[in-house]
């Protein structure tokens, strides 16, 4: 079983790598000569071509990206052009906030959307399973913006309940802190309850149609001990792979989500670097969003096969 | 005296997309203690949905039992409450179904599923139970059973799992052993080995076996009494030399006739094989008289009128054939 | 080349009355129903937009500034002046383009590569690591760095969420056809002989095409909220055109006095979304499970 991980975890390096590789391309694909932006439009050619050769641009592609390589794999991801700082700093300073964010709505949203799917689909076919099949369709087709905007305007302006915009720190003040991300939060998760819910719903109804549920009975199991015990422990893998996908879901959603309630998390930094034409960040922030889900892929792979024994021998 | 079970004018219906349709039509029979009985039938004949109905395992949305009681130790298990019901599964009444693969839970291991029954019914402690699970798998004939005990379902073989459902339904010796199609799902050398194994049980743990199959074959080697169901309905009751030897109904007469023979031929040509004409009935299209009427030889115009009644020949033999019980055309 | 007569007859093509029973099955149920009925009415509008609405998406009028909705401005006035009904219909030309033919674009590569992937193992190793790669990200997240690199624009935007979608079309498709290229006729049309492009578009294709029809249509129901998204941000269609997402943006900043102008586009959003998701569900339940066995 150790060899399986080890394995798995192999395997992701190459992933890793290719990430690299396109997020290098991307710096490729980008119209406009960055020497030229960071010499200024009024430089010299000389002053361009030397700043060029400072950035390593006159070499071959594949030189370029030998450096490139180099770089990261000393930790170093490029810096911002119109920050003051390296992109790992930049990003560092916003981690809290948006992992404050899309933590707080994943618990939210794990719990809930998992009641509410198995629920959804011990009760099928009846009422209850009516409404919250439309409620999570209702829920997926929605524009997440659109509703924060309009709940920011119901529960910040009209009502005045959470404040409209801005982020305290866990540490200065957590009431506060729990003010300033319920919102956002909430909003960030009623979208992902309807994915989770209908997911875990489809999970269960799977499940529960296997024989050996009917074995369960047979055997004079409770309801309670055949559904919670026996049913869920097999739909448990699919949502395994469910949470990973909403992990990564959620850390999109932030991007938004963090623009509408002006929180300073790394999604904002990565919509204002674009809009400011900070391309190094951009492509610095990328590459460690990649990473990031190179790296969920891999765990949720991983709890995959201690979820499943079925896996584990392969 | 007292059957262990008796099933008595059981309806049950099943809902589809073009509404109800019956699965099964006024089944009654009796299974005394220690007793060995068979039900053979073709695929739909109704034969699981009896099985299915005595520890009342349908679907709750999709079945309905009409009507019918099925009486255990002095009460109706149709009526009885669930907590009642569960009481008696898997204790007084197991079960064992045709997959075994798939009747397994494929995240548990064989100890957890075999020590569940007996914490349950029992009151066993954890490490009591797996040591008792250990006998099990022993008595199940399951080599290394200490090592084998903590595996996961797939890593045995098909025979070997069903030899682990075998030993969960037996865990806490029940009276009566319900299989439903327990060999049909394996290869021929192991079904003689399960069907071995079920026989020695039966005698050393003394309890009933119901075993459902639709393999003459299987029913042949293993029941004392046979039950044979078509469309939904029991056509005939006897005992097992009888049935084989000297069937009454035309369709137990085309099942036996439709074994392929070995032998030849009086003049030493090769036999051809006799099926039986037509098709099993729809079961969504009511038949007014006797359901496989449009199939037999024998039918008179009275047999498509009215449907007949089951009824005692001789005994412990009976027969719901119209014309060969004497009726009159 | 000859092929046996098993392998010809028993082609992937669904017989004439498989394929008839199944659109009977589809024009029957409800989710569907409901689901084309609505994009078929956001299409339609979006198609007779001059004609709906005889005015101009970008003329401004100082005057009609903030106009609630009325008679003469169906969904009011923005802050320019400019009815809102016209922008949002026009809107709907570019939201609803934008859905349409990154889905079909996502569909087909997904197609092609999935098909090709599972037909050829060495490409197979591959292409999953590139989709893998691919997928790890999520789709905003993706064509936001995309569209960063091309610049922001229409054209930006469907190329990204193309990208952005085809590794879950491939991995669809891929998974399909693994399936379908074991079955037996399949086998026997190998046997006997038929090249790897005829089984690949006669046999493996039609088979493999359902659970991507009902793919597809999610994907376009996704692509409508994320091109929103996007042109909200800012990164999207930029202004004057008008897409639903940019015009929500335009109207936040006055969301408390003219309401109306954010309201509307979110609504088409919403609509289309919700109606492209039904036609997906319906389509998954007809297609998708009764297809997987059908040979």
């Amino acid at each position: 079983m150790n060899r399986l991980i080890a394995y798995k975890i192999a395997q992701a390096v190459p992933v890793v790598l290719l990430v690299s590789v396109l997020a290098f391309l991307l710096m490729l694909l980008l119209p406009g000569d960055p020497a030229v932006v960071i010499a200024g439009e009024q430089a010299s050619p000389e002053a361009i071509a030397a700043v060029r050769r400072s950035l390593g641009l006159d070499r071959p592609v594949l030189a370029q990206l030998g450096l490139w390589l180099g770089h990261l794999a000393q930790g170093d991801f490029g810096s911002s052009l119109v920050l003051n700082q390296t992109v790992l700093s930049a990003v560092a300073e916003r981690l809290p906030v948006t992992l404050s964010l899309t933590g707080l709505s994943l618990a939210i949203t794990l719990p809930v959307g998992i009641a509410i799917g198995a629920i959804a689909a011990y009760h099928r076919q009846t009422w209850v399973d009516s409404l919250v099949m439309s409620a999570a369709l209702v829920g997926v087709s929605i524009p997440a913006f659109w509703i924060a905007i309009l709940a920011v305007i119901l529960f910040c302006v009209i009502l005045g309940w959470f404040p409209s915009s801005g982020y305290v720190p866990l540490l200065q003040d957590p009431a506060l802190w729990l003010q300033s991300l319920v919102l956002p939060a909430g909003i960030l998760s009623l979208f992902q309850i309807g994915f989770l819910a209908r997911m875990t719903r489809s999970a269960m109804l799977d499940v529960l149609s296997q024989d050996f549920i009917r074995t369960a009975r047979a055997k004079g199991l409770s309801e309670w001990v055949t559904v919670g015990k026996h049913a869920f422990r097999n739909a448990l893998i699919l949502v395994i792979t469910a949470t990973g996908i909403l992990l990564s879901a959620a850390i999109g959603g932030s991007v938004v989500i963090e623009q509408v309630f002006a929180l300073p998390g790394i999604g904002r930094l990565v919509v204002q670097a674009i809009l400011a034409r900070d391309y190094p960040l951009v492509q610095g922030v990328m590459l460690i969003y990649g990473f990031t889900f190179v790296a969920i892929n891999l765990t949720v792979d991983l709890a995959y096969t201690y979820a499943d024994p079925r896996v584990r021998y392969d | 005296m007292t059957a262990l079970v008796s099933v008595q004018d059981l309806t049950v219906q099943f809902r589809t997309d073009r509404g109800w349709i019956t699965a099964i039509e006024d089944v009654s029979f009796d299974i005394a203690e220690g007793d060995c009985l068979g039900m053979v039938g073709e695929s739909g004949s109704g034969k699981s949905v009896t099985a299915l109905s005595m520890l009342r395992l349908h679907a709750k949305g999709s079945s309905r039992i009409v009507s019918g009681r099925i009486v255990h130790a002095g009460q109706d298990l149709l009526q009885a409450e669930e907590a009642e019901l569960r009481r008696i599964r898997g204790r007084d009444i197991a079960m064992v179904f045709q997959d075994p693969m798939s009747s397994l839970n494929p995240v548990l291991t064989i100890c957890d599923q075999i020590s569940e029954t007996l914490r349950l019914h029992q009151g066993l402690s954890r490490p009591q139970a797996r040591q008792r699970a250990i006998e099990l798998l022993d008595l199940v004939r399951i080599p290394d059973a200490r090592r084998r005990v903590d595996e996961y379902p797939h890593r045995l073989s098909g025979g070997m799992r069903q030899r682990v459902m075998i030993a969960i339904a037996i865990a806490c010796r029940p009276r009566l052993l319900i299989a439903d199609e327990p060999t049909t799902a394996l290869d021929v050398t192991i079904q003689a080995q399960v069907l071995e194994l079920l026989r020695e049980l039966r005698a050393e743990l003394g309890m009933a076996v119901l075993l459902i199959s639709h393999d003459l074959g299987v029913i042949a080697e293993f029941a004392r009494r046979v039950i044979v169901m078509y469309a939904g309905r029991i056509v005939e009751e006897a005992p097992v030399g009888t049935l084989f030897r000297a069937p009454r109904h035309p369709y137990t007469e085309g099942l036996m006739a439709a074994v392929p023979a070995l032998d030849a031929g009086p003049n030493d040509e090769p036999l051809r094989l006799q099926a039986i004409p037509g098709r099993i009935p729809d079961p969504s299209e009511p038949i007014a008289g006797c359901r496989f009427g449009p199939r037999c030889r024998h039918a008179q115009a009275s047999c498509h009128a009215a449907a007949p009644a089951l009824v005692s020949i001789a005994d412990g033999h009976r027969l719901r054939c119209t014309p060969r019980s004497g009726g009159s055309a | 080349m000859t092929e046996a007569m098993v392998a010809t007859s028993a082609s992937g093509t669904l017989a004439p009355r498989r394929r008839f029973m199944l659109l009977r099955r589809l024009a029957t149920h409800r989710s569907f129903q409901i689901g084309f009925a609505v994009v078929l009415l956001l299409a339609l509008a979006a198609v007779f937009a001059p004609l709906l609405s005889g005015l101009d998406p970008s003329a401004m009028k100082v005057r009609a500034r903030f106009k609630p909705p009325s008679q003469a401005y169906l969904f009011g006035t923005d802050m320019f002046g400019r009815d809102i009904f016209t922008r949002v219909l026009y809107g709907a030309r570019v939201s609803l383009w934008v859905g349409l033919v990154v889905a079909c674009v996502s569909g087909f590569l997904g197609a092609v590569i999935g098909i090709l992937a599972a037909q050829f193992r060495a490409l197979d190793a591959l292409v999953m690591r590139l989709m893998d790669a691919l997928m790890s990200f999520p789709a905003i997240l993706l064509a936001l760095g995309i569209t960063a690199a091309l610049g922001p624009r229409m054209e930006s935007v469907i190329i990204a969420l193309s990208v952005a979608y085809v590794p879950a079309g491939v991995r669809i498709v891929r998974a399909s056809a693994l399936v379908v290229r074991e079955l037996d006729y399949v086998q026997a049309a190998r046997i006997a002989g038929a090249s790897q492009l005829r089984i690949m578009l006669r046999h493996i294709l039609p088979n493999s095409v359902g659970p991507l029809l009902v793919h597809m249509s999610f994907v376009f129901a996704y692509s409508i909220l994320a091109e929103a998204a996007l042109s909200f941000l800012g990164v999207g269609v930029q202004p004057p055109t008008s897409s639903w997402g940019n015009i929500i943006a335009e109207g936040r900043d006055y969301a408390t006095q003219a309401w109306w102008v954010m309201l509307f586009p979110g609504l088409g959003i919403s609509l289309a979304a919700l109606g492209l998701n039904l036609l997906g569900d319906g389509l998954r339940d007809v297609l998708d499970p009764r297809l997987k066995g059908v040979g």
